[in-house]
């Protein structure tokens, strides 16, 4: 608040004021003092008034002020009132009384949803593990018992295994706790966990991987990185699209300086499928997203790239894609040197 | 013969898992009653225990700190609780390995293969495989007919051993791509028949003639 907004604020008491200062300039006049009495008069009025005025201003400033200061430097603007100390001048009270209330009424509705939040996070978790169960005997039913029937019963056996861990990193990577471990991992030793968890699906489609450099560390959560990696891995089954022989996936890794002395280890896993429309390919990452392609050639959920967004975000790797219609589809994750943000 | 002890609640998982097992060459028995789960562990004294988590009335960590504190028996702990604490924890009280659940069943054949290696030395995890004559010898890589031995590669190794642990079963070319890639071999469909055809080379030279028979469309089998 300057001075200016302030003396505008004001205005009407003011000219009040300057109409009374008038009209005893003269009265004062009318009844005879002289002209050098009545300005002395008038001049110790008006700087008596201007210095209240200043003090007064500067009073409720320095209220106003560590209040912004306080929204400034907090991320969560609604504990404001905590860092600011209760003003002394009435209006400032009201005001300060009810943002107060209103926040702590705020405070107690995100705890509750944060609270309801993490037990419903919590009712998934242990669901997807009672789930792991029945999931995994119906598995050995199939293998122990080898006919065409089962074996088709053990694919789809796949995609249920697959949905559920979509659900679980699903609960896990939108939840307002922050509960992965970052750590050094080794590439690959996470693709190539990605790659024996995927096997079935990949071997099924006819999908086999190529492996280049991949012998560099980063810094993630190597559970998530294998979810991740396992999605791109899917999407490379799924959409390899109709030709003879094998698709094949190229998965490498490489270093890249991107500014002074800040490098990045960048992984790419390439597959020869059927690619993405120039339209659609600016939206896949988004959540529900399914595009022509998942129109047209397999079932689609949206949620695998959404994910693989949102869970690389979490851990603080940039993700994009390139693509090039009936040619292939890269995706990119780019892992900084010194992933602090997260 | 390695004998295995299966520690699982759920009942017909705990079926399976002893058929999967038997049929890959283990003696494997099973715990249905699970108080005092360490003191009939210690009891049966076998020479592996895959102990699940999540028993009902027991702590499956308690199990295994009780069981490690009297014997030096390797546990591979098999649960649904995939969480780097539970490994971690696990690990710490004193099991040998950690597999998740829903497990591929190589995935955790290659583990309970792998620890008996570690506990009781090479070779012993693996009984020698026969077959019409021909011995298959998984420690030492080697396959043997009418005294004639040759060496084969692993992934030749690992396509045998498959065949005949099932024989007179037709492997599907899938099934035998998935042994593979369990053992982080990640062949594509040429190669497996490339491997297939140095495999067939291999036992030509020691005499044997038409042992791994190709189903077209199918897989392969021997009989």
């Amino acid at each position: 608040m300057g001075f200016g907004a302030y003396i505008a604020d004001r205005l009407a008491p003011l000219a009040v004021g300057a109409a009374a200062l008038a009209f005893a300039a003269l009265v004062m006049t009318v009844y005879g003092l002289d002209g050098a009495a009545v300005a002395f008069v008038c001049g110790m009025l008006v700087l008596a008034a201007t210095l209240a005025l200043v003090l007064d201003w500067l009073h409720r400033r320095s209220f106003y002020q560590r209040l912004e200061d306080a929204l400034d430097a907090l991320d969560e603007t609604y504990l404001a009132t905590e860092l600011t100390e209760r003003p002394s001048f009435p209006e400032g009270q009201i005001f300060y009384d009810a943002l107060d209330r209103e926040s702590k009424a705020m405070r107690d509705r995100i705890a509750a949803a944060r609270r309801r939040s993490r037990e419903y996070r919590e009712y998934v978790e242990t669901w997807v593990h009672e789930i792991k169960t029945p999931i995994a005997a119906a598995r050995l039913v199939a293998r122990n018992n080898p006919s065409p029937a089962t074996e088709s019963m053990d694919a789809e056996l796949d995609q249920i295994e697959g949905y559920v861990e979509q659900a679980l990193y699903y609960s896990r990577g939108t939840s307002l706790d922050r509960d992965f471990q970052i750590r050094q991992v080794v590439l690959a030793d996470v693709v190539r966990d990605a790659l024996r968890h995927k096997a079935r699906t990949l071997i099924g489609a006819r999908v086999a991987p190529e492996l280049g450099e991949l012998d560099l560390t980063v810094r993630a959560d190597p559970k998530w990185l294998s979810f991740v990696i396992g999605q791109v891995l899917v999407n490379a089954a799924k959409y390899r699209g109709e030709k003879d022989g094998e698709g094949r996936i190229r998965i490498w890794a490489e270093r890249r300086e991107t500014g002074l002395d800040a490098w990045e280890t960048v992984l790419a896993v390439a597959d020869d499928g059927i690619g993405i429309p120039a339209s659609d390919v600016g939206r896949v990452f988004d959540k529900g997203f399914t595009g022509e392609n998942g129109r047209r050639f397999a079932r689609s959920t949206g949620m695998g790239l959404y994910l693989v967004r949102e869970l690389c975000d979490k851990m603080g790797v940039r993700t994009w894609l390139e693509s090039e219609e009936g040619a292939g589809t890269t995706v990119f994750l780019a892992f900084p040197d010194s992933a602090e943000r997260a | 013969m390695r004998r295995l002890l299966v520690v699982e609640d759920d009942a017909r998982l705990r079926d399976e898992l002893c058929v999967l097992l038997a049929r890959n060459g283990y003696e494997a028995t099973a715990l249905s009653d699970f108080d005092d789960a360490a003191e009939k562990i210690l009891a049966v004294a076998p020479d592996l225990v895959l102990l699940d988590l999540n028993l009902p009335g027991v702590d499956g960590t308690y199990v295994c700190r009780e069981v490690r504190r009297r014997s030096s028996v390797p546990i591979v702990v098999v649960t649904s609780r995939d969480n780097d604490m539970d490994e971690l924890l696990t690990l710490s009280f004193g099991a040998d390995d950690f597999v998740p659940k829903p497990y591929n069943d190589q995935v955790l054949l290659a583990h309970v293969a792998t620890v008996l290696k570690r506990s009781y030395g090479e070779g012993a995890s693996s009984a020698e495989l026969t077959h019409g004559g021909v011995t298959l010898d998984t420690a030492r890589c080697s396959v043997s007919y009418q005294g004639r031995t040759a060496e084969l590669t692993k992934n030749e190794l690992r396509i045998l051993a498959l065949l005949m642990r099932n024989v007179g079963a037709v492997v599907s070319r899938q099934r035998i791509q998935e042994e593979l890639w369990a053992s982080d071999e990640f062949v594509d469909d040429n190669t497996l028949t490339v491997n297939v055809s140095h495999l067939r080379a291999t036992l030509a030279k020691i005499g044997v003639e038409d042992f791994v028979r190709t189903r077209r469309g199918l897989g392969y089998l021997v009989e």
